[in-house]
């Protein structure tokens, strides 16, 4: 075996009786997807000589080019600790390489290490804490998801423990023995909304555990007879889930790069120019950030949501919060992503914008201290503000004419997702909606 | 005992609950679906449940096995057929009477409660398992590279878990990772 890590794989999951080991990537969409295999395989799989066929994954390649290789990551093993007694299973994050073992350019997980990787040629390591929040639904007879909270449930559903509170507390549990450091649980503003906060890490291990964190909450979700959705915008007139992504440079030294004692505001050049990059490309990324038709339902005024492009020192209706926080916990937080999208992708968006600030010394412009909410469009326009896109149609013609975001992405994945996703608009665009019936129907 | 009824058909469900009442058991809750039955599980942690494997929707085995995996509540099936996923679980054939029900709740709390306890057992040798391991492990570090007797490796282990109030099993670990930050490794051992 080539390397100590993936020879303490090896026995880690000997001693402890595993059978099976999921091989996971994610799609383009942000889906994650298993190959699994059996514990006689794993040897081989750590070595990188397993194919899978590429061409059955959405997005993923052309038929031509279907033989894919799978390259486990030992640094991600972890045996899940579901309490079954004939499912002894672990997983490996992997990477996907193509057929003569060159990394393959459809795969979100290296295009996030690539922007990570001139990070760190410009001397930094990024750090981002992500802050994920969904609602937890009943379930109907059959199993499948409904949006009726248990708060609206029949009194026999109601009992001495609040369902939610214990099915959360039964995550964050399942989190922790999976190695999370979980930082903070609690219910949200909307009825059966919840937020789960867990540690930074740098950028891909932080991707990484976005997509774990996923599948714990909607598997122990399940296991309580409710249904997790990460859907931005689940039911209208309240609040949508978001996952604000707070974020920060340090030097390859662990310095925090983002902080200056000396500034009055106790924020470094690289902070001001990293906020100018984001504030600068922000309506070509949030593409990426929220990349669902309903993404856009989120974005709009009075759901704490941010609406519009600018930053702020205290208010939350703006698109950059900059934390009180200062020495190493100086960060930036960046509210317009949401849970539905592709976090390795939303991940390098965000930092390739960031360094381009960096890059070109981006003057970001004042930041506004104001509720932006209860300006007057002719105040915004004159304090410059733009708003967010406010339709998926509007952020991927914006994606289209921003290079810096397209070359993070790379070609290959941004031709597949603009194809994807305008496929996904004219669906939308053609489609006949309940909104539509009960407000012209009768009418006309 | 409070038990949870999760029986779709209403004639069936009077039955059963007359039945149980009659034979000193109280009906704490009812469901009509399987994803009911198991919320209501959850939140009200009755002693024992009872499903009918004919529930509207189905998932009867599903939610059974979660029930049982995650130790939730003992599961009887009232079966109409004794098909292949039933006899994973504690089962009678319908129709119900006194003289199949009764019994059949007495020996599926007791099947539970025994493997309640093994399960216990196994996760404190399990515990006791890995600490022997690290334990081990370190005591081979201390001696190495501190040169020290297992007696006198033993002995600080267990001398610095009481004095800092730590579990030996910490204690091990910690000696492990330092060992393997300052180069030297399990595997020189």
């Amino acid at each position: 075996m080539k390397n100590e890590l993936s020879r303490e794989v090896l026995e880690k999951a000997r001693a402890n009786g595993v059978r099976f080991i999921r091989l996971q990537f994610t799609d383009l969409m942000g889906h994650l997807k298993n190959v699994a295999i059996h514990i006689s395989q794993l040897e081989k799989a750590l070595e990188g000589e397993l194919m899978f066929d590429g061409s059955s994954i959405e997005g993923f390649v052309r038929i031509e080019e279907s033989d894919m290789y799978l390259i486990p990551d030992p640094s991600t093993f972890v045996i899940f600790p579901w309490r079954s007694p004939n499912l002894d299973v672990a997983r490996l994050i992997c990477d996907v390489y193509d057929k003569d073992y060159r990394p393959f350019e459809g795969c979100p997980r290296l295009a996030l290490k690539r922007v990570a990787k001139e990070a760190q040629e410009m001397g930094f390591v990024m750090n981002v804490g992500p802050e994920a929040e969904f609602f937890l639904f009943l379930q109907d007879e059959s199993g499948n998801a409904t949006t009726r909270t248990h708060d609206q449930a029949s009194y026999f559903d109601l009992g001495p423990t609040d369902l939610a509170e214990n099915a959360r507390r039964d995550m964050v549990l399942t989190l922790e023995e999976m190695g999370y450091e979980v930082e903070a649980s609690h219910h949200e503003v909307a009825p059966g909304q919840h937020e789960i906060d867990f540690k930074y890490d740098t950028a891909v291990s932080t991707a990484d555990k976005i997509q774990t964190f996923k599948l714990v909450v909607k598997s122990i979700a399940q296991r309580h007879g409710l249904h997790a959705t990460f859907m931005p915008k689940p039911v209208a007139n309240i609040n949508g889930s978001g996952m604000h992504c707070h974020q920060s440079l340090f030097t390859l030294d662990g310095k925090n790069a983002f902080h200056d004692p000396d500034d009055p505001n106790g924020l470094s050049d690289v902070a001001r120019y990293y906020i100018g990059g984001i504030i600068k490309h922000a309506r070509a990324l949030t593409a990426v950030t929220n990349p669902l038709v309903n993404s856009y339902k989120r974005l709009i005024p009075g759901y704490e949501a941010p609406v519009y492009v600018a930053w702020s020192h205290f208010n939350r209706s703006c698109l950059i919060r900059i934390p009180a926080k200062r020495g190493s916990s100086t960060r930036i937080e960046v509210r317009n992503p949401d849970p539905s999208c592709n976090p390795y992708l939303a991940i390098a968006a965000m930092l390739a914008a960031g360094l381009d600030g960096i890059k070109n010394k981006i003057e970001p412009p004042a930041p506004v201290d104001r509720n932006i909410y209860h300006m007057t469009q002719k105040e915004r326009e004159s304090l410059g503000i733009a708003s967010l896109p406010s339709s998926l149609a509007e952020a991927m013609e914006e994606l289209s004419n921003d290079e810096v975001i397209k070359k993070a992405l790379g070609p290959h994945i941004y031709n597949k997702l603009a194809e994807a996703k305008r496929v996904e608009w004219d669906r939308y665009r053609c489609s006949v909606h309940q909104w539509e019936l009960d407000e012209y129907l009768s009418v006309f | 005992m409070r038990v949870l009824l999760a029986v779709s058909d209403p004639g069936t469900r009077n039955t059963i609950r007359e039945l149980l009442f009659h034979n000193g058991y109280s009906v704490s809750g009812e469901a009509h679906n399987a994803s009911e039955a198991l919320r209501i599980c959850r939140s009200q942690s009755p002693e024992m449940v009872i499903m009918d494997s004919e529930l509207e929707g189905g998932r009867v085995g599903q939610v059974a096995m979660i029930l049982e995996e995650d130790g939730v509540a003992p599961v009887l099936i009232l079966a109409s057929s004794a098909d292949p996923w039933i006899k994973d679980f504690s089962y009678i054939l319908k129709p119900v009477t006194a003289t199949n029900l009764i019994p059949a709740i007495e020996s599926t709390l007791t099947g539970y409660r025994k493997r309640m306890r093994l399960l216990q057992e196994v996760a404190r040798l399990q515990k006791q398992l890995a600490t022997r391991r690290a334990v081990d492990i370190a005591k081979g570090i201390l001696m190495l590279e501190q040169g020290m007797s297992e007696e006198q490796a033993h002995r600080f282990l267990q001398k610095t878990s009481m004095d800092r109030g730590l579990p030996l099993k910490a204690v091990a670990e910690a000696v492990i990772a330092l060992s393997k930050t300052s180069g030297k490794g399990e595997s020189e051992l």
